[in-house]
């Protein structure tokens, strides 16, 4: 409301169309449509609880790349974000209730192999990727985790799943993760990431408890959001959260901390556009409960 | 220089004593076997390492002061793992706070107040605050972490004492939705007021909040002392209703959220129907206030 100081009272002249989890969405007409995310879903995605047909999988990624690329073969598509030189880093997430399924790891590390780049240049981790020799020497960064609500960060997405870049990662905690953006301009992270792949096929939509996690708030999504910016896949992932709060809980149920860090990563960080009425979602496949 | 090095071992000695002592207690309050399931590993955190079990929501428990937490794992061929967070948090004003930023209205019967959903109970009860959590919800499971609080429950004795800013806003909010805070993070998980602490909120004050059958958000905070409170005031008047002489303003919602000062204490009230409600409201709470001051 006063000069530089952002409060409820800009949410609220802001009107209809915002989210007072902290990030505003001015609706989803589409004008200047700055950038592209893909939204891909595959109802036979699941084989069982926790295991995945890893053929759908390769399918969706493939496709959602393709589409993005604008090319019209999955090894082409893989082609203009990768070159056989490069050195692969695929940052992934351990989280016990919800890690980046091995089938979604594999299908990336097939292709990245098809494109030229020996194994030994290609590795796949997360708590480790400062210890690790192929991430401290990577020339290319592709992100897949998980998209989940957060305790202290408001969500967990492309942009906060870099926090394992820094030694010390509870110096970002303060003002509910605001700063996590600043992670991407670090030179191991920097100019670094070819692809992010936020993966919704049981997105958690409300954490509760000192482990933030419950079955009873995970839904069968089916699907995934893949962009080149990290910020503008979160905050497609925000959104589908938000809208399933609303769907679930019967009203505008705010997350409990703000999901401030994927706004501030995108206008301090120029990690992507967050105003989706900016955004240009392409929708792939399945359309029962999208959603978005 | 010889007393201050005496001086700095005996702290030492005396807080690794309390260390042990506590960890032993909080040992002893958890069973060793419920309905088959029967407790496996056993760890603890402080402050310095409860990033390493939680991740960043060690800051939630932080921010309430906690002193050490103890989990342990409760294990079941065949069935889901329960596990058992116990928070010692130093005070039952705490406890008390840190249970009501997920607490829900009714009651599950534990503790001095409980909630149970999506097979979490957590419950209150002098300065501890407990988890108990399955990793899979049925009925089976849902026995033994009531049994296991039971248990819990049984092994704290004496009840703590709730804030005493709760007596303040009791008779203007819904009781089930009070919360109590220290922390602007945990402010804006309850009602986004800003990006930046416009409130100066932090270690030094007491918060506490709640929402009145007609939708208004109720907010008192207490300062440390009264140019505390007053420098706090100008701040939230200057970034929140800039313009304003008489801390009352009509919102872009056409609704009305104004701020009134008691001595050490601010008491805020966000979306009223109307001008008068608004007034009336912070001019009672403060009436309210003095009053309970005045029993002291």
């Amino acid at each position: 409301m006063s000069k530089g100081i952002i409060t409820r009272r800009d949410f609220l002249k802001a009107g209809a169309g915002i989210f007072l989890g902290g990030m505003i969405f001015s609706g989803e007409k589409e004008k200047n449509l700055r950038e592209r995310v893909i939204l891909i879903r595959d109802k036979n995605v699941f084989k069982s609880k926790n295991d995945f047909d890893p053929k759908i999988v390769q399918k969706m990624i493939d496709e959602a790349l393709m589409l993005l690329t604008g090319e019209n073969d999955p090894l082409r598509a893989w082609k203009t974000i990768l070159r056989p030189d490069d050195t692969v880093g695929i940052k992934s997430n351990v989280w016990a209730y919800m890690p980046t399924p091995k089938e979604v790891e594999e299908a990336i590390v097939k292709r990245v192999r098809e494109v030229g780049v020996p194994s030994e240049r290609i590795s796949v981790d997360d708590r480790g990727v400062l210890r690790n020799k192929v991430f401290k020497e990577a020339t290319a960064l592709i992100n897949v985790r998980p998209l989940r609500t957060h305790h202290w960060a408001g969500i967990g997405g492309c942009i906060k799943n870099y926090i394992m870049f820094t030694p010390t990662p509870f110096l970002l905690h303060p003002d509910s993760c605001a700063e996590l953006g600043s992670l991407w301009q670090k030179p191991i992270v920097k100019d670094k990431t070819r692809l992010n792949i936020l993966i919704a096929f049981r997105p958690l939509f409300h954490g509760i408890g000192p482990h933030h996690y419950s079955e009873s708030y995970v839904w069968d999504y089916k699907g995934m959001i893949i962009g080149f910016k990290p910020a503008t896949v979160d905050a497609v992932g925000v959104r589908l959260i938000q809208r399933k709060r609303e769907e679930f809980f019967g009203e505008d149920k705010p997350l409990y901390v703000p999901p401030k860090h994927v706004f501030v990563a995108g206008t301090k960080y120029n990690l992507g556009e967050t105003d989706l009425s900016k955004v240009k979602i392409e929708k792939l496949g399945w359309e029962e409960g999208i959603l978005i | 220089m010889k007393r201050e090095i005496f001086r700095g071992i005996s702290v030492l000695v005396i807080l690794m004593s309390f260390s042990f002592f506590q960890r032993d207690f909080m040992r002893k309050m958890i069973p060793d076997e419920v309905n088959g399931w029967k407790r496996r590993e056993v760890s603890f955190y402080d402050k310095r390492n409860i990033f390493d079990y939680i991740d960043g929501a060690g800051e939630l428990y932080i921010s309430y002061n906690f002193r050490l937490l103890m989990s342990a794992r409760y294990e079941k061929i065949g069935a889901p793992a329960i596990i058992v967070d116990l928070f010692d948090m130093g005070s039952s004003e705490d406890a008390f706070g840190v249970f009501t930023f997920e607490r829900g209205e009714e009651s599950a019967g534990i503790g001095q107040n409980s909630y149970y959903r999506g097979g979490l109970l957590t419950f209150w009860k002098s300065q501890f605050f407990v988890s108990i959590y399955a990793e899979e919800e049925n009925e089976e499971t849902k026995n033994a972490i009531f049994q296991i609080a039971r248990e819990i429950e049984n092994s704290i004795k004496e009840e703590g004492k709730l804030p005493g800013l709760i007596n303040f806003i009791y008779d203007f909010v819904d009781k089930d939705s009070v919360k109590f805070f220290h922390d602007q993070n945990i402010l804006n998980s309850h009602y986004f007021l800003s990006y930046e602490n416009i409130l100066n909120l932090g270690k030094d004050t007491n918060a506490v909040a709640g929402k009145s059958g007609k939708g208004e958000f109720v907010l008192i905070v207490s300062y440390p002392n009264e140019i505390k409170a007053k420098s706090a005031y100008r701040k939230f008047l200057s970034s929140f209703m800039p313009g304003s002489t008489k801390g009352l303003e009509k919102m872009e919602n056409g609704k009305w959220s104004g701020i009134g000062i008691h001595k050490e204490i601010l008491i805020l009230v966000f979306d009223s129907q109307s001008e008068e409600e608004c007034k009336e409201k912070i001019e009672k709470i403060k009436e309210k206030i003095e009053k309970e001051k005045g029993n002291e």
